[in-house]
């Protein structure tokens, strides 16, 4: 039975479809402008700010059925929860087209951003599990290539933030310079002010992945370098970098941040043996090393006691107490040295190994777990270096070893007791380190330029123990400065530096890996470096570190005059094909590309190899390490093309009072010939007594074999020395089709004393010949060039052999272009090698005769817009040693590039 | 250190310390008559032992003489980080293979075959560094087709980074660390002979860099000459009970240039057969013996007693032999055990301090002279006791000692001696000895310890402030003096303290007038910690008496730290 008010419903019912119909048109008209859809309309604008649930007209219906809220894409593609799905006709879509990907993201007000999606993401939460969170979506490699800038400016002020994986970033050049920063780099300048500040989480600066890389144990980097104009000619600088571990476990402000907390790795076990090692700080004397008198250790330690007030309650106190070894009869184990008078001493490869052991059953101080600090006192003189380790400073082994940090060095080589004095060394775990800096210029005072800077380094050690949330920090400081004065006029010019860097001055941090430990050993995962040791300046330090690349296992520093990122020794050498065959050693490139030896250069340290070529084991600093010294030159252009230059040199090491001094003159000219060439004539003469080695990695190529990266050691040539190197080239380019190159370089070292290994005379000989002639005959072009190289040497080393080689080359090269973008090449090289003196000196390669057939076609044409080139060719060599049988070689090639241009 | 034909002063030191008539033995090790070195010796992995019969020299390599041979027996080894996946070898089946090399059986090889793999690496640790020019490998005769068609070598010299190789057993090697000297990727020879010049190698390297089938039956080193560095180590001596120790002496010669090869004596001593063992038990090395005659360092007395000697040569043909070792060895000693303290152990820099020196002696055989070494002249000796009970004696006090003759005494005892004296450096030992004068025994040293409970040192060492100055004071007296040649008064003493110093320095005395010219310069003298006097005359540089006034006495020394300079005033009176 249907009532009356069944009726009425029914009807009224029947008016509310209607109207849903007419608003559902109305809808429907809405539908292509679907940015209506979402938001709130103000103004005829769409807003996105966030408004909080209120009250929804659409959730108003008083029906049954189930409302979800939002309903906008029910609406947008008309489904219905009830809806049969057939795809027979309409074909299924995915739930959001591409076009409207995307989320709504809104800042810590609550403020609405922007509807998009999330690429960089890195925050850091506390106190909280896994506080620290970065996130970098694919789209940041793929989209942005790793880097995103946003910048802003408004008259003379400009603003650029740039996040990136591998910036090229550098603050001054004692501080922090890197060809490969992961992280934030915020730039401010103005006509008079720049300011630059650097973020980074350098133990996990994140990967381009969906899931974020969350950890409990961080290491941040943060960096601030700003300079101002004062005046017309002055700027000042300051620089402030800190590096510090970070617990997100603890509160936000618990401890000192910027001398960071221990992780979680280091602080999960109470110390219970300490080790110190006492050794010879200049060992290669072999005398006068560490000198212990006597030792002690100072524990402070801190513990909850229970005890009554004054009405008899119990009440919970904090008892502090400091404990000297000595008054417990707490002594170390004592090992290795040589016993002296009252000390015990470690002279040359000797040490004195001291375990101050803690569980021991000896041991009645305060319990390791209630110990805040650890103080060693020593009394030592000499020339030591004291380092010290623990239990919890180890590698990553499945049986840990103990790893030794330094903590004091003794000043200069002292050897008679004279520097006798008690050190303290307070132990913690590193935690942290920054460094505070200053730099200063002028510009153009009275024709002079100055630049200076002064940097503090200061490392960071706490004391772990897990009782304890905050700990007691030490600090070990190190300092580092220079100034360069330099003034560039005609006729007359100066330039002067002085320098200073501590031992122990650093730009390098010690970082933990996710799980908050450390291998104190492995520099190579647990180290971030803030000036990287890239001595050929690309884009890959020389070293290996966690997330920077490397090591690079090529590295031709200054080699690369034509600046495309390859050595100009190894032309062909490239990521896909690699060569490792230096240019000079390869058929037909050997014509333009010489041997090293035969170059000109300054090699202000003496230690045989041109400075420029040179490649270390060092962070990049403008100066070496454990140095004080300075540099003056002063000169004059007799003519323009000629300069006279007039130097001294004079360096010392810090810890070893090793001395490197020189008076030098330099005499330069480079006269443009027009139209005929171009000579040159370098001079150098230098007085030197050098006792500081400089030990390079250096890329070496023995006798017919690969080229690979070489330790060479210093051998401390210049004792008592002489050097004088002389250069003469011409290059004659007076006829078009004809040019010749000459180079001649003869340099001598001489021993002003006898030495027992060194040849009184090291001389070198060397002279370089070229021709090239190129004679088009009608589509033939004929290039015939020849190539004389002769080299005399007379070796450092009395052992080693003098080399008297000779090498003439002849090429024959035709070229002859086939239709329009083809051409073949054929050529002949054939080489002499002779050995003036017969038989060869052993460990001389013995004379040959080379011959090298050559055939190449080439093509190069366009192709779906690439540049294409294919070459197809054979090359043929035939080698005759001699007393040997001849020997054959073969390559084919079929290969083809492809180029953008 | 003097080395040249000290074999005959060895001899007369033998002959009038006979053994069968002193109360002091002398072991002779080398030599005429002495033990054999070889018998002597726990190891000496590159010792020569039969080059000159009776010496004990570093091995000095001939030419053709292949140094591969023994390398095991001298602590070398050959090892490689990846052979045992490729071939599928434990590591034992792979280091049994790897012995094939150096074998010297051409029956046998180390076989890589049948697998497609390159890059294996074989390291080599020659066990010490020789010096080497010559290095050759090949298969064995009935497989001369299956030589090595591709390789690389590389030698390292044993000092530049050997500590990462030497611990890269079963890790790729640093390849920078090697200097690689010979290649060939398409070698055609069954046998690779390479010649290089001659230097040093310790550690080489083969790269295999072909897949085909290959062994090595002999890989053989030559070079020539002496090796760089050598240690020989002599067996334990027990002497049956404790004993005590005299002088160390010894005899060698050197081949080549003297300054480029040295060697260097060590002792220690210990309680227990073996260091190893019980290393507590044993004293640390010695350090070096600078010249032969001299006292031997190590704890005494001791049951037991070693030496090394740490051979050391710069050049190729430059080596000491050692003809022969002595050392003096006296048993029983004096007493089962003398422990001694000093009271006050921190007292002011250069003060005349009253010192107490007590020591307890155990189960003395016989004893009747105390000897003491001070920094400074001892001023007074207040008292001597035995057993709290005055005890007479003569004491004679030198630069540097203390010597107190009193009546024999045998047995337990306490005794206590009261002197006054300075201390001028910081932890300075004063170590005392005990003697019997009738004897030739040796004197027994005073160990530090807790000799009574009335004092709280437990050692022997006492300690100054640390002021940071190295001259303490200068005192001139008499002052004024009158140099007008009375016989009174007509030098004056001029005192001062040299502190904290381990070796000697250069120190300048000078006299000024007050307008700062130097009148009277004393020569430069190379002075240690102590108590320095000198004596002027009042005559100036050119022998003349100075006139009456004021002068200024400057003392300088030179130090590492540099320069520290102090001065007083002394006045002349006629």
């Amino acid at each position: 039975m249907v009532t009356g008010w069944s009726r009425d419903a029914g009807k009224w019912f029947l008016v509310a479809l209607c109207c849903t119909a007419i608003l559902a048109d109305q809808l429907e008209a809405q539908r292509s402008n679907y940015g209506s859809r979402l938001g709130q309309s103000r103004g005829g604008e769409v807003s996105y700010d966030p408004v909080g649930p209120g009250v929804l007209f659409d959730a108003l219906d008083p029906a049954v059925r189930r409302w979800y809220v939002p309903q906008e894409l029910y609406n947008f593609y008309e489904w219905k929860q009830w809806e049969y799905t057939n795809y027979a006709r309409n074909q299924y879509e995915r739930y959001v087209s591409t076009f409207i990907e995307g989320d709504y993201f809104y800042d810590l007000y609550g403020s609405f951003i922007s509807r998009g999606w999330l690429i960089y993401d890195w925050r850091q939460q506390q106190p909280q599990q896994f506080g620290s969170v970065i996130f970098k979506d694919p789209k940041f490699n793929a989209w942005f290539n790793q880097v995103i800038i946003s910048s802003d400016h408004k008259g003379q002020h400009h603003l650029t933030l740039t996040i990136g994986s591998r910036i090229r970033t550098t603050l001054t050049p004692m501080t922090f310079s890197k060809p490969a920063f992961d992280g934030v780099q915020a730039d401010y300048q103005s006509d008079k002010y720049a300011m630059t500040l650097l973020a980074s989480r350098i133990n996990a600066p994140g990967f381009a992945t969906q899931i974020p890389v969350e950890t409990t144990n961080t290491t941040n980097l943060y960096g601030f370098h700003g300079r101002g104009q004062l005046g017309d000619f002055i700027t000042l600088g300051g620089t402030y970098i800190n590096a510090h571990n970070s617990l997100t476990l603890l509160e936000g402000f618990e401890g000192n941040p910027l001398s960071g907390s221990l992780t979680v790795g280091q602080n999960l076990e109470h110390i219970n043996r300490l080790f110190i090692r006492l050794s010879d700080d200049s060992p290669e004397d072999r005398e006068g090393g560490a000198t212990l008198f006597s030792w002690d250790i100072i524990i402070e330690a801190e513990s909850d006691t229970l005890g009554e007030n004054a009405q008899g309650e119990q009440v919970v106190g904090r008892k502090r107490e400091v404990v000297r070894g000595s008054e417990i009869g707490f002594e170390p184990i004592v090992e290795g040295g040589f016993k002296g008078q009252g000390f015990l001493a470690a002279d040359g490869s000797e040490r004195i190994d001291m375990t101050y052991d803690f569980s021991a059953g000896t041991y009645s101080g305060p319990a390791p777990s209630t110990i805040r600090r650890v103080l060693v006192e020593l009394v030592v003189a000499n020339d030591y270096h004291i380092e010290m380790s623990s239990d919890r400073q180890t590698n990553l082994l499945s049986t840990p070893q103990p790893v030794f940090l330094t903590m004091e060095r003794a000043a200069d080589n002292v050897q008679d007791g004279s520097n006798v004095q008690v050190v303290r060394l307070d132990y913690g775990l590193p935690t942290g380190n920054d460094i505070i800096g200053f730099n200063l210029e002028l510009r153009d005072v009275k024709g002079f330029d100055l630049y200076a800077e002064f940097d503090r380094s200061r490392l960071y050690r706490k004391y772990p123990n897990r009782t304890f949330n905050t700990h007691r920090t030490s600090t070990q400081k190190a300092n580092a400065w220079m100034v360069n004065l330099a003034r560039k006029g005609y006729p007359f010019f100066f330039f002067g530096e002085a320098y200073s860097m501590d031992r122990d001055y650093g730009t390098t941090s010690v970082i933990a890996n996710l799980a908050g430990d450390i291998d104190y050993e492995d520099e190579r995962r647990y180290a971030y470096e803030w000036v990287e040791d890239n001595d050929d300046q690309d884009r890959t330090p020389d070293w290996q570190r966690l997330n920077q690349g490397g090591p690079d296992l090529e590295i031709f520093p200054g080699w690369d005059e034509n600046n495309d990122f390859i050595s100009d020794f190894n032309q062909n050498d490239n990521e896909f094909r690699p060569n490792f065959i230096p240019d000079y050693e390869e058929p037909f490139l050997r014509y333009n590309v010489d041997r090293p030896e035969f170059l000109f250069g300054m090699d202000m340290n003496n230690n045989f190899w041109i400075d420029r070529f040179e490649n270390d084991e060092e962070p990049d600093y403008p100066y070496d390490r454990d140095q004080r010294g300075f540099n003056a030159y002063t000169g004059a252009h007799i003519t323009p093309e000629m300069r006279l230059t007039v130097g001294y040199k004079r360096a010392r090491t810090l810890s070893a009072d090793q001395i490197d001094r020189s008076a030098y003159g330099l005499l330069t000219w480079d006269l443009d010939m027009g139209g005929v060439g171009q000579l040159r004539l370098f001079e150098l003469f230098k007085l030197v007594e050098d006792e500081i080695p400089d030990n390079l990695v250096q890329w070496a190529q023995p006798l017919g074999s690969q080229g690979t990266l070489q330790r060479i050691p210093d051998p401390l040539a210049a004792p008592q020395t002489w050097i004088n190197s002389t250069f003469l080239g011409f290059d004659y380019t007076g006829t078009p089709q004809l040019k010749l190159v000459n180079k001649l370089k003869y340099e001598i070292w001489h021993q002003r004393q006898r030495h027992l290994d060194f040849r009184r005379n090291y001389q070198f000989f060397g002279l370089i010949n070229k021709a090239e002639y190129r004679h088009p005959v009608r589509q033939i072009e004929v290039i015939p060039k020849v190539k004389n190289e002769l080299r005399l040497e007379a070796p450092l080393l009395r052992n080693d052999p003098v080399r008297k080689e000779n090498t003439f080359i002849f090429f024959l090269i035709a070229r002859m272009g086939l239709l329009t973008k083809s051409d073949v090449q054929v050529g002949l090289e054939y080489t002499i090698f002779s050995q003036i003196e017969d038989p060869a000196p052993v460990g001389l390669r013995e004379d040959f005769r080379e011959t090298i057939l050559a055939l190449q076609y080439s093509n190069t044409g366009d192709y779906l817009g690439y540049r294409l080139t294919n070459q197809i060719g054979l090359r043929n060599s035939r080698l005759n040693r001699k007393g040997e049988d001849t020997f054959t070689g073969m390559t084919l090639f079929i290969t083809t590039y492809a180029a953008l241009e | 250190m003097p080395m040249r034909n000290l074999c005959k002063t060895l001899a007369a030191l033998l002959w009038l310390l006979d053994p069968a008539t002193a109360a002091t033995e002398v072991f002779v090790v080398g030599g005429s008559g002495g033990r054999s070195w070889e018998d002597a010796a726990d190891t000496a992995p590159v010792i020569d032992f039969a080059a000159r019969p009776g010496w004990a020299l570093p091995r000095n390599v001939a030419e053709n003489t292949n140094i591969a041979l023994q390398l095991h027996t001298r602590g070398g080894r050959v090892t490689s980080p990846n052979a045992h996946t490729v071939l599928r070898l434990n590591r034992r089946a792979l280091e049994d293979s790897l012995q094939n090399i150096f074998d010297g059986d051409e029956q046998t090889a180390f076989e890589v075959k049948n697998v497609a793999a390159t890059g294996i690496l074989l390291e080599i640790d020659l066990g010490a560094r020789f010096g080497v020019n010559h290095i050759r490998f090949f298969p064995r005769p009935a497989f001369l087709d299956d030589f090595l068609k591709g390789y690389v070598l590389f030698i390292n010299d044993g000092l530049f980074g050997a500590e990462i190789i030497a611990a890269s057993v079963t890790k790729l090697p640093d390849k920078t660390l090697f200097n690689q000297i010979a290649q060939d990727n398409s070698n055609k020879r069954d046998t690779v002979d390479v010649r290089f010049p001659l230097q040093y190698v310790r550690y080489l390297r083969l790269e295999s860099t072909q897949r085909f089938n290959w062994e090595i039956d002999e890989l053989q080193i030559f070079g020539r000459g002496f090796v760089p560095e050598a240690t020989y180590e002599s067996r334990i001596f027990d002497f049956d009970q404790n004993a005590l120790w005299g002088q160390l002496s010894w005899a060698a010669e050197q081949e080549g240039l003297p300054e480029k090869s040295r060697f260097a004596i060590s002792t220690r001593s210990g309680s227990s057969p073996s260091p190893a063992d019980q290393p507590e038990n044993w004293s640390p090395w010695s350090s070096p013996y600078k010249s032969s005659n001299t006292p031997i360092r190590s704890p005494a007395p001791r049951r037991y007693f070693q030496f090394k000697v740490d051979f050391e040569s710069d050049g190729l043909e430059d080596g000491v032999a050692l003809d022969s070792l002595a050392f003096e060895v006296s048993r029983p000693a004096l007493a089962d055990s003398i422990v001694g303290e000093i009271w006050p152990q921190n007292v002011g820099i250069g003060v005349d301090t009253t010192f107490t020196y007590a020591i307890r002696v155990a189960n003395a055989r016989a004893f009747d002279r105390l000897e003491i070494d001070t920094p400074a002249p001892v001023r007074t000796v207040h008292s001597v006791r035995l057993d709290e009970e005055e005890l007479e004696f003569t004491a004679q006090t030198e630069a540097g000692s203390l010597r107190l003759d009193f009546a024999n005494q045998s047995g337990t005892h306490q005794l206590e001696v009261v002197f006054e004296t300075a201390v001028l450096r910081y932890e300075t030992v004063f170590a005392g000895r005990l003697f019997e004068r009738q004897t030739e025994n040796l004197p027994q040293e005073i160990d530090g310890g807790d000799a009574t409970t009335a004092l709280s040192g437990n050692d022997l060492s006492v300690r100054v402030p640390l002021t940071g100055k190295l001259i303490n004071q200068i005192a001139v007296a008499p002052n004024p003096f009158t140099p007008n040649g009375d016989g009174i008064n007509d030098h004056t003493l001029i005192t001062y303290d040299l502190l904290h110093l381990t070796k000697t320095v250069p120190v300048l005395l000078g006299i000024y007038d007050l307008a700062g010219k130097q009148v009277a310069p004393l020569p430069q003298q190379e002075m240690k910690s102590g108590r320095h006097i000198h004596t002027w005359d009042g005559r100036g540089a050119d022998g003349q008496l100075l006139p009456p006034g004021l002068y200024v006495v400057q003392v300088e020394v030179e130090t590492d730290t540099g320069r520290e300079r102090r001065s007083s005033v002394v006045a002349i009176a006629y």
